[in-house]
């Protein structure tokens, strides 16, 4: 089941979790939202973005190609910076909202990578849909319609002995979009996969543990899902 | 701009057209040019109200402290001279060639406006013959009937006047059939109506104002302590305050209004044709002689009668969405790179026109919150933490019919996000101060502001876009 999240963009429903998960990775037209609400609490002023956007540049998400779609999600954030915007991003006060555990990022990925890619007018569809969830759904669409989201996409596109089934984890880009902060018990870590071109090459999107930085500042290809609960 | 005699779409100083002085281009460029042109049949006073016209903002610069008017060209210069000399003489103006008119460049300065600031105008002035408005004289623009030489001034001019002498001896000759013929003009060249500007001058009113108008109206058109004749030869050191005179204006132009629904033969039609078609009427009475002439000369001294009212109405109606419903959002760039923007003071003058014309609510990018609502200034400073320049958090919860103005000075984030959205890109206009900006601008709809005046042009482009 698709809900739209307080900007218009898809949150999609994962049973095992209890709650709503970003259909995608947070993106930079979500996190706008937050910059320019001046009631937002935090300012996230002009030199920040500049600097959050300096390596993941911003594009309109009608331009984004095969090289550079990851571009259209929010990284270079820190997890601190994720948890206040997802404070903002919870419709009410009786909403959970978070980062997911590695745990539940884990058991998401597990349920939706067994699951069937869905009809994308499922999302586009919605009368309240916002146009750039619309504009950005619709392009990744097209863009997986040409050439399969492979994790080094600037190679040939993967033969048939190596290429994998496309799922609903696929579609929604646990694979081949960003790393993805999650909560760890002693800190934090990165699940999901990237494309290669940005350090995802051999990288299992949920097997064994999860991704340490060493930092948490300037990861500029870490970004963030939410999981919202009731 | 185009060339005001040949018709070319632009003139600039590399391609000089029809002779035009070497400056004309440049001095387009620095503030739209106001182009006023008279229709009317013969001998219905337009060329004489012209004269009074003339003659009296050549006096101007006694009341009105900058004032200036000044032709451009030699032409110009010779009929400026000679039309002012023989009003001053008590000459009247001999019948207009039935030919393609001639237009008068004027440079006019110190224009006062509605927030007390002054701007300056290039005029482009068209006298045309009365024959060119007898019905089946006017063409489209790719016609070849002759009346095609004031079919393009008329397209060009934001709000035309159309003069009626009330005291004509001929019955087929209407105001609403003039009207008609304006509308036919318009129509034909597929020019949107709605929300434009017309005025109606009903010159030669001293024949009959006594007769039919009101006290109120008497004592109006006789005495004028601000330009009437004698008023203007004492200098004065009173700033004057064009927002009152023109309240003044408008509720004379609602009294004539009403005679004219009354009194005026095909008055009621004239007003139900313009409000079926949008179109905005100003009525005004004026005498460009104050009394009856003779066949060739005035039989007294000329004594003008509100012959500035009609002018201050061009003026005011510019634009032609006079202060309405309609509802814009104004947008400013107030990142690091705005700095110059707020220096020059380009987001409140720009408001300050904007508002003249219509309604706006006023944000800064990068903010959802509003910064000016309809009545108040904007803010002369920026926010001190600065915000990237962003739109979308704004312009997305705006109704569909509300159209936006950016005012940027370099990239905005999220401009492109929009270009190929259907429900913002005919409804979006990007101004930019700088030429540099504006030709970076991939934006369709992307204008250079030499002077805030110029809003007017970027609103009348957004009422004939598509989009509604």
């Amino acid at each position: 089941m698709i809900v739209l999240d307080r900007v218009g963009f898809p949150l999609i429903q994962v049973e095992p979790l209890g709650g709503y998960l970003s259909f995608l990775p947070i993106t930079k037209y979500q996190f706008e939202y937050y910059i320019c609400d001046p009631s937002a609490g935090r300012n996230f002023g002009e030199q920040w973005y500049a600097s959050a956007t300096r390596t993941n540049r911003r594009r309109p998400a009608a331009a984004l190609t095969i090289e550079d779609y990851w571009n259209a999600f929010m990284t270079s954030v820190t997890p601190a910076e994720c948890r206040q915007f997802a404070e903002w991003y919870a419709d009410d006060e009786s909403q959970l909202c978070d980062l997911p555990t590695d745990n539940e990022w884990r058991a998401a990925y597990e349920h939706l990578a067994s699951k069937p890619t869905i009809d994308p007018a499922a999302i586009t569809g919605l009368p309240d849909v916002n146009p750039r969830a619309r504009q950005l759904v619709t392009r990744l669409t097209t863009l997986r319609s040409q050439q399969p989201l492979t994790a080094a996409s600037s190679l040939a596109p993967p033969t048939a002995a190596t290429k994998e089934a496309d799922s609903l984890a696929d579609q929604m880009l646990m694979r081949r979009g960003v790393f993805e902060w999650v909560r760890l018990a002693d800190g934090w870590g990165g699940r999901g996969q990237p494309p290669a071109s940005i350090g995802g090459g051999g990288i299992a999107p949920h097997n064994g543990s999860p991704r340490q930085p060493t930092s948490d500042e300037n990861q500029p290809y870490y970004g963030f899902r939410l999981l919202i609960r009731e | 701009m185009r060339c005001p005699k040949c018709f070319e779409p632009r003139i600039d100083s590399n391609n000089p057209c029809c002779e035009l002085p070497a400056g004309l281009s440049e001095m387009a460029r620095r503030s739209a040019p106001i182009w006023t042109i008279q229709c009317g049949y013969t001998n219905h006073g337009k060329s004489e109200y012209l004269a009074a016209l003339l003659a009296v903002l050549k006096l101007l610069p006694g009341r009105l402290q900058g004032f200036s008017v000044a032709a451009l060209d030699d032409y110009s210069q010779q009929q400026l001279t000679r039309i002012v000399d023989n009003y001053n003489q008590g000459t009247l103006e001999p019948g207009t060639n039935p030919g393609l008119p001639t237009p008068l460049l004027l440079d006019i300065q110190g224009l006062p406006l509605p927030n007390g600031l002054v701007s300056r105008r290039l005029a482009v002035v068209y006298d045309p013959a009365g024959e060119h408005f007898l019905p089946g004289k006017i063409a489209a623009v790719n016609g070849d009937d002759h009346g095609a030489g004031v079919t393009q001034p008329l397209l060009e001019c934001r709000t035309p006047i159309l003069a009626f002498n009330l005291a004509t001896p001929n019955s087929s000759e209407t105001v609403d059939r003039l009207f008609e013929t304006y509308l036919a003009v318009m129509k034909q060249n597929a020019v949107p109506l709605r929300n434009r500007s017309v005025v109606i001058n009903y010159t030669m009113s001293d024949l009959i104002y006594h007769e039919y108008f009101s006290d109120a109206l008497k004592e109006y058109f006789e005495h004028d302590a601000l330009f009437g004749i004698e008023a203007l030869g004492r200098p004065t050191h009173e700033r004057f305050d064009f927002a009152r005179y023109m309240q003044k204006a408008e509720e004379v132009s609602a009294e004539l209004r009403e005679f004219t629904r009354r009194y005026v033969s095909g008055g009621p039609n004239l007003l139900s044709l313009a409000e079926n078609e949008g179109v905005q009427l100003r009525f005004c009475a004026t005498s460009a002689t104050g009394h009856l002439p003779g066949e060739k000369a005035m039989s007294e001294r000329g004594v003008p009668k509100r012959v500035l009212d009609p002018f201050f109405w061009v003026l005011t109606g510019d634009a032609p969405d006079t202060p309405s419903d309609k509802k814009w959002t104004f947008i400013v760039d107030a990142s690091s790179n705005a700095v110059q923007l707020f220096e020059q003071d380009w987001p409140r003058r720009i408001w300050a026109e904007l508002s003249r014309v219509v309604r706006a609510n006023g944000y800064f990018a990068g903010r959802s919150r509003v910064a000016a609502l309809p009545g108040q200034e904007f803010p002369a400073k920026p926010p001190a933490r600065k915000n990237p320049p962003l739109i979308g958090p704004i312009i997305e919860r705006l109704p569909d019919d509300e159209k936006i103005l950016l005012l940027t000075s370099g990239a905005v984030g999220d401009l492109y996000d929009y270009a190929k959205n259907a429900a913002f890109k005919d409804r979006l206009f990007v101004v930019g101060v700088d030429e540099e900006v504006v030709d970076g601008c991939r934006w369709r709809n992307t204008f250079e502001l030499r002077c805030p005046e110029e809003i007017a042009e970027v609103c009348a482009q957004a009422q004939q876009s598509p989009a509604l």
